[in-house]
Order: structure tokens, then sequence, then C-alpha cells
């Protein structure tokens, strides 16, 4: 079967001690058996590594910050588009992800196409909202409450046990034993990801993790399960193993069809010592381990183009159990000519 | 032969940032605003004098017709009403009576501005927890709609119906869990601990008081449009309690304000540009849960909004001159502007939209943008991406319609005037600029002080 | 007389590398003019005089830019501090 040739422009190229999905997603794209990909990264700083790795990324564009607004997102993808002609766009940030979604019919008119959850989706799984989200869907859920100030904590200290969750609006978490390093730990995260600022009850138990993939009609494409083997300081995962627990999948089935889950996720939860699930955290996007599950016999990042691009795609009904990743570091060697030429023209 | 010369641009060097991220991915070009309903920003300030508030009659009158189409073409019967403490110049008030506003206010003064204005007093909403005895006396005596507040305002008024045999139109306010932080429960009698109840009670066996209306606000600048859903649910479920125990059919359901304009709040990740709710989702949240609720069709509250800030604030623009440029001691370039958070009072919840009034230079840098003051807050922006302007340049401030033409301070130096741009750019003075003898015409000098020797 | 530190590269593209730090900076297509000239060994009045035969701009205005710019350099480290002002 001729593979289908298709032009991916992709972000997340940030793959440091604190990755971000791009490099993995890519993997997974070049070793499809169906697509043939063309990788166009999108990068908002001069020194991510996937800029410089031209054996997987093509052409990679300087993109403007979210924060910015839509606009200057759009004129950016605009002018990508004219030079590339994108047929798929992956936002592998979370913080993209309403960007890319209030611009999804503009981009479909360009020609461009994403797979993403709705803004629905998007909006009830936040952190702040996970309360009424567990209480919708009937998942545990550990409790919690959005702050905007440290006055808002002093009023609910009481509800909680120490030590609580301090969570980031995208990204961040660190776990606070007293108020005063809730108190470090919500400026430092509001500083750079602005508010609210979310308190969690920590749930004691491990931590395992679901890479999946909904195909919005309420069907699971494919699901991973996963257990952190080892965690760095930052919290992230330095190895992990695939999983087999019918337990993780049975609850992921029930998120992806209840929600109607549109797009790929990662499922947070813990597992206490009684065997509970707790979900601590939706994230509506590809995680940066997804690679496991290529590995393991999904290949996820292939399946959500081929849904974006509007292809049929018969769910993955089993995966290797015991498949094992170690994350490693290596340093690339670049001439300071590629770095010039990124850093002052936006592309390389 | 003369050469054409190539247009100059000042010179800049950049550090190149690699490794941690900054707030700027792709520097940003900063569009200059020149001119306003196609009238010239610069050519204003020559007229009027720097600063300057400039409305645009026509982005009121358009965005008014937008929020009344929104609400209007989803429920039967729709009617705003303006929020006075939002802008209350007269012209201002006067283009939304024009549109078919009534008038909302929140004292004594704001009722007689009302007043005033000649807006009938069947037709102004009074609220808020500042009415005095003789407010109340004189709302009464206009039939004028008051929102109980709370319990010793809702005796008094039955007190005042027996001694001025007068039977006063009230609505009560209530304060409503939406699932949104923070909780207004410092205005209105609470839903959920039965308060509200308790007050709709008292009132109908009172027998003295005609209920017209619920009336609710649940916070200010919502971006949250499902809080709106759930308080116009909880308020319709007051509205069929009250019919099914009293026979008693509410005239008005009142849902207040609080819409978010465009502009971004401090702290938020994305610009209030892409945030903001539409009219069409508030409309459509609290539309429909009026339409889905236990109340009989035919028996539908007309729907009163309050809204404010989302229909004023993309209207207003506060334009200026720069007074000097300097560079702080850590490198970053710093803009002093003549007009600061005297007249922006607003700079302290927003990252205002500020802009060159002529194209200066592609090119921008980290800037922190200081107001005039000798005051260390006077900060109109602590950073942002901006052109380094000159001395005497021109800057434009947008959206600043919504509160600041009544929050302002007379401090240091006077207010600016206030013009209006009609509908054909012509230019109207609606608030005179100050000057000395406005503010000593308030002084008394006792005798002892009239004179002194230096 | 100002003088570029000698450990600093400056390309056509306005890329600056100061390779003493391990830093580096953007110019723009002005700035890298006057950094060329800077560089040939030009001093104020001569900078002055080739831009503004090339520009539009008045020389008091002119004269801000440079000595703006120039403050800047330093503080950037980019300029020998000896032997001026």
């Amino acid at each position: 079967m001729e593979k289908i040739k298709v032009t991916v422009a992709l972000s997340g190229l940030n793959n440091i001690d604190s990755p971000g999905p791009g490099v993995p997603v890519i993997r997974g794209l070049k070793e499809s058996e169906l697509l043939d990909v063309r990788i166009i990264g999108l990068a908002y700083e001069n020194l991510e590594p996937g800029i410089y790795m031209h054996e997987l990324v093509d052409k990679t564009y300087k993109v403007p910050y979210p924060s910015d607004g839509v606009e200057p997102f759009l004129d950016r993808i605009r002018y990508v588009h004219e030079q590339e002609n994108i047929g798929v766009l992956i936002p592998n940030f979370d913080s993209e992800l309403f960007t890319v979604m209030k611009s999804e019919r503009i981009l479909k008119e360009m020609g461009i196409r994403v797979f993403l959850p709705t803004l629905q989706q998007f909006e009830e799984r936040h952190k702040s909202n996970l309360p009424e989200f567990g209480k919708k869907y009937e998942v545990k859920v550990p409790y919690s409450e959005p702050i905007l100030n440290l006055q808002d904590w002093r009023g609910i200290e009481e509800k909680f046990n120490y030590p609580v969750v301090v969570k980031g609006k995208f990204y961040d978490a660190h776990i606070a034993y007293d108020r005063e390093q809730v108190s470090i730990y919500f400026n430092k995260i509001a500083a750079k990801w602005g508010l609210p600022i979310v308190i969690q009850e920590f749930i004691r138990g491990t931590e395992v993790n679901v890479v999946a993939m909904g195909d919005g009609k309420g069907n699971t494409i494919g699901a991973v399960p996963m257990r952190k083997t080892y965690i760095t300081d930052k919290g992230k995962a330095w190895g992990g193993i695939t999983l087999k627990d019918s337990a993780m999948l049975e609850l992921t089935d029930r998120v992806i069809s209840q929600t109607r889950w549109r797009g790929g996720m990662e499922l947070e939860l813990i597992r206490t010592a009684k065997q509970e699930l707790y979900l601590i955290e939706i994230n509506p996007r590809l995680p940066a381990w997804v690679y496991l599950a290529v590995a393991s016999g999904q290949n996820l990042p292939e399946a959500l183009v081929l849904l974006a691009l509007g292809q049929e795609v018969k769910p993955f009904d089993e995966y290797e159990v015991g498949k094992l990743f170690i994350r490693y570091s290596y340093d690339m060697i670049c001439d300071l000519k590629a770095f010039e030429k990124f850093s002052t023209t936006g592309e390389l | 032969m003369t050469m054409n010369k190539l247009t100059f641009e000042r010179p800049i060097i950049q550090r190149i940032n690699a490794g941690l991220p900054s707030k700027y991915g792709m520097p940003r070009h900063l569009e200059p605003l020149s001119h306003i309903d196609g009238v010239s920003i610069e050519s204003l300030l020559q007229e009027f004098g720097s600063p300057l508030f400039i409305l645009s009659e026509q982005t009121i009158r358009k965005t008014y017709r937008e929020a009344y189409r929104a609400f209007s073409s989803r429920y039967p019967k729709v009617q705003f009403s303006w929020s006075y403490k939002t802008n209350y110049l007269n012209a201002v008030c006067n283009i939304f009576h024009q549109e078919g506003a009534w008038a909302e206010v929140v004292s004594g003064f704001e009722f007689q501005k009302a007043l005033a204005n000649g807006v009938p007093g069947e037709l102004i909403l009074f609220n808020g927890p500042d009415k005095s005895t003789e407010d109340l006396r004189i709302a009464i005596q206009h039939q004028s709609l008051i929102h109980i507040d709370h319990f010793d305002e809702l005796y008094e008024i039955i007190h005042l119906s027996k001694e001025m045999e007068e039977r006063p139109k009230v609505a009560i306010r209530v304060n409503l869990d939406t699932g949104i932080y923070p909780l207004w429960d410092r205005f209105g009698f609470n839903f959920e601990n039965g308060e509200a109840w308790d007050a709709i009670n008292r009132i109908m066996t009172s027998q003295k008081l005609d209920l017209v209306g619920l009336h609710t606000h649940i916070g200010t600048y919502m971006l949250s449009t499902d809080a709106y859903r759930i308080a116009a649910t909880k308020l319709a479920s007051l509205a069929v309690k009250l019919e099914r125990k009293y026979g008693h059919i509410l005239q008005y359901i009142d849902m207040g304000g609080g819409f978010a304009s465009k502009n971004t709040l401090k702290g938020a990740y994305y610009p209030g540009t892409d945030t903001a709710p539409s009219f069409d989702d508030f409309a459509e949240a609290i539309t429909s849960a009026l339409m889905t609720s236990d109340i009989k069709p035919d028996h539908l509250p007309m729907l009163i909004l309050e809204t404010g800030r989302a229909l004023i604030d993309d209207a207003g623009y506060l334009a200026g001159t720069v007074l000097a440029t300097k560079r702080l001691s850590d490198g970053r370039r710093a803009t002093i502007l003549d007009a600061g958070v005297n007249l922006l009072f607003t700079s302290f919840w927003y990252d205002h939209d500020v802009r060159p009034v002529a194209p200066i230079s592609d090119q921008s840098e980290d800037t922190t943008i200081f107001g005039p003051l000798c005051m260390n807050i006077d900060v109109i922006r602590s950073n942002m991406m901006f052109p380094l302007l000159k001395k005497g340049d021109r800057f434009v401030v947008r959206r600043v319609g919504a509160y600041n033409m009544t929050q302002w301070m007379q401090f240091i130096t006077f207010r600016p005037a206030v013009i209006l741009l009609d509908k054909e750019g012509n230019s109207h003075v609606i608030r005179k600029r100050e000057n000395l003898e406005t503010l000593n015409s308030q002084e008394l000098i006792p005798d002892h002080l009239q004179k002194f020797d230096l | 007389m100002l003088k570029l530190k000698s450990n600093v590269a400056i390309s056509e593209s306005g890329f600056v590398f100061d390779a003493g730090a391990g830093d580096s900076f953007s110019l723009n297509a002005t700035g890298l003019e006057i950094v060329q000239l800077i560089q040939a060994g030009k001093d104020f009045p001569e900078i002055l005089q080739i831009l503004s035969e090339k520009y539009e701009v008045d020389p008091e205005s002119f004269e801000r830019y440079f000595y703006d710019f120039v403050a800047t350099l330093k503080q950037m480290n980019l300029i020998e501090q000896d032997g001026e002002d």
C-alpha cells in the first residue's frame, strides 16, 4: 500500500530534562508504515533541541507565544503554511491548546487539520474543575480548590491536611508541607503560569499513568498504562514500564466514552494502598513518554494524524506488557551558524 | 540632483536569550493606532489638550445593539438598565437612554443624576447597600424599583410604607453559589441557606410591599458563562416557589452585570480578546436557563441586564503625551506618560493595551510604562514590549471606557477633558478639563489664614 | 575613541557573538551599520555624516539615539571601557 504523504507541523521540541512531547511524537510518525511525513517544527526558544535534530525535523519556524493571542499566532501559521503547505497541526503544549482550538475553523479553511478535544472537554477537565468532573463522570478525584491569592488559602486551609499539592494552571505541581511552602510555590507558579493556583488534597499512593486516544465519538482508539519506575527531582519520569491493568483501562474507557473525548490524552492517576484509583489530572494531549506506547505496539501519533485526516482508524486492542523506557540525555554538537540563523531569522 | 533618503530606524541591539523561556517568543510588532472612528488622535490632542479621554458614540451604540440583539433574539422580554457607576457622564448615560436602557443606580447621588437626566422614576433600579432613609423616601415617592440588600433595609421600607402610605415596589437581591470564586455574599440575601426565601416570605406576609422582581449580581469580570446559567436557574426556582406558594407572578428577573470586557486581567495567561465570552455566549447561558426552568411560559418574567463594563469599555480611549524616556538601573527601558493611575484606575487590575499613535519603529523592547505622579505605585504597565518613543510622542490606551471616568482621582494635577466623537466624527466636549478655579471654588479659607508674609 | 572588544565577532546578518563571555546578540540594520562604522574606527561626527546622508534623520535625534545605543553596547560589555569618555 502506498504511504500517505503529509506535512505535519508540531511544537514541543524542547527535548530537555523536562521534555515536551514533540520529539517522541515525531519518532512515532517517522516509523509509521502508513504515513510518509515531512516534519515542520514550531519552536519558541532558540535552544529547543529539536530545532537542531535535522534527521527528525525537516525545518523549524519560530512562533509567538500563545499568551500573545490568537491573531499573532495565526499570522505566523499562515506564513509557515504558505511556505510548507501544512496538512496536520499537532500542538503539543497545554498552553497552546486553547489558542489552536479557538482557531480550528480558520485553520480548517486554510486546509490545516487538527484533532483536538472540544473547548468544552478542555474546560471541563481543568484542574480547577476536577471535583465537578469527578462527580459528573463518577471518577474518584482528590479534593481541590482554586485560589487567587494567599488570603484565600487562609480561608480554606482547615479543609485540608498537610501536605497538599500546589498546582499551576498548565504545568507545575509541588508538594507543600506547611503554609510557608504553599506561599513559596504559589508565588513561583503564579509568576510563570498565572492564576488560579489549585490546591489539591495529597493522595498517598503510587502514581500510574495512561496514554490514550479518543475518536470523539466515545471510542477508545488506544490506551497504554504505565508506571514511572524512577522520577527525577522535577517530577518527570526517568524510566517507566507498561502495565497490565484492567482497572486502569476500564477507567480510561469510561472517561473517553462519557466525555466523547477527541484526541490524545494522558491520565494521571494515583493508586492507593487499598487499590483505589484516583484521577489527579487529565492532560489534553499526548505526553512526552508516548513513544513507549509506540514501541509497545500502539502508534498513537500515527493514529492522531490519520484521524485528523479523516481516515478510519481501527482501535488498537493490545500492547506489549513489561516494555520499559529509560530516558537518557545526550550532548548534541551544533554549529554556532545554525544557532545564529535560527535566532536571527526565526527559521532553520 | 536630490537623492531620496531612506527612513531611519533607531539602532537597537538585543541579547539573544538562550535557554530560559522568556515571556516573548517572536518579537511582535505593536501596531500604532492613529485614528478613532476616522478622526486623528493627534489633532484631537492638539485641539483639546493632553491627556484626553475620548469616547466613541458609534462604538457605544454598536456594542449596545449587539448585546440587545444577543438577548432579545433568544428571549421574549429583555430590558437593559445602564449601570451609572460604570460611567455616569450625562452624555454617556443619555446615549444608553436613547437606545432604550433604564437606569441602575447605587447611591442617592446617582439616583438624582438619573432623575435629572430625565429618566422616569419608575424606570430607575436602586441597588446596593448605600440607601439612606431620605434616599428610600425619594425612591418610594418616585415608584422606583428598590432592590433590597439586607433585612435592616427591608424593615425600614416596611416602616416607610406605613408612614408614607405608599406601596413601594421592591425586588430582593440574592447572592448564590455558582461554583465561581470569590462568592459575592456581602450583597443581598443568600440563596443556599434559605435567607432569600425567608426575605421573600416576609415581604409577602407584610402585604405592604409590591414584590416585583428578583435580582442577583454574581461577580465582576466574569469569564465563565456557566456561572450565569446556574444563577438564572436558581433565581427561576425561587420564582416558581413564589408562584406556587402565593400565586404571585414576578414582573422581572434581574441578572445584574459583570460580563467581562476584552481587557486582559493581570496574571491572566491569554489576552482578554481571546478569553472574553461574547454577548451571545452570556445570553445563551442565561436565557436557556430561564426558558427551560419550571416557570410557566406565559408567566416568563422580563429579563433585566445591568451590564456596564462590557458595554462601554471598548468605546473609551485615553490619549496623551510621552514626558520622557529613561533607562532603569537594570538596563530596562522606562517611558513616562502624562497620564497615570490617577486617571487609569483600572491599570491596577488590567494589563492595558497601550499603543503609539504614530508609526515609530518596528522594534520594541521590554519597557516599564510609568505615569506622571511622584509615587512609586504609578505604573501603567510593569513590563510590556513597547517601541521606544521620545518626548512629545503621543500614545493611546485602548478599552478604558468603564470605571475610569468615575473612579479617577483629582490628585497632584487636574482631570482632563472628556470628548465624545459622534457618528459623523464631530467632537463634543462632554466634561471640561478641570482648572484651578474648578477646584478652588469648593474651598474656603478662614479669615485668619487669608494672608501671609514670606 | 570607541572601540569594540577584540573578542566580539559580528556577522553580516547582525548576529553578534562575544567569544569571551559566550553571549550572543542581534542587531537591527541601523545598529549593524553603526557597529561596523565603529569597528572601522569612525568617530561620532563621521558616523553622523555618513548616516544622515543616507537616512532621513535630523542630527539632534541621531545624537540621542546614537549615545543611547552606545550606552547599551557598554552595558552589554561589548565596548572597551578605557580610552574614551
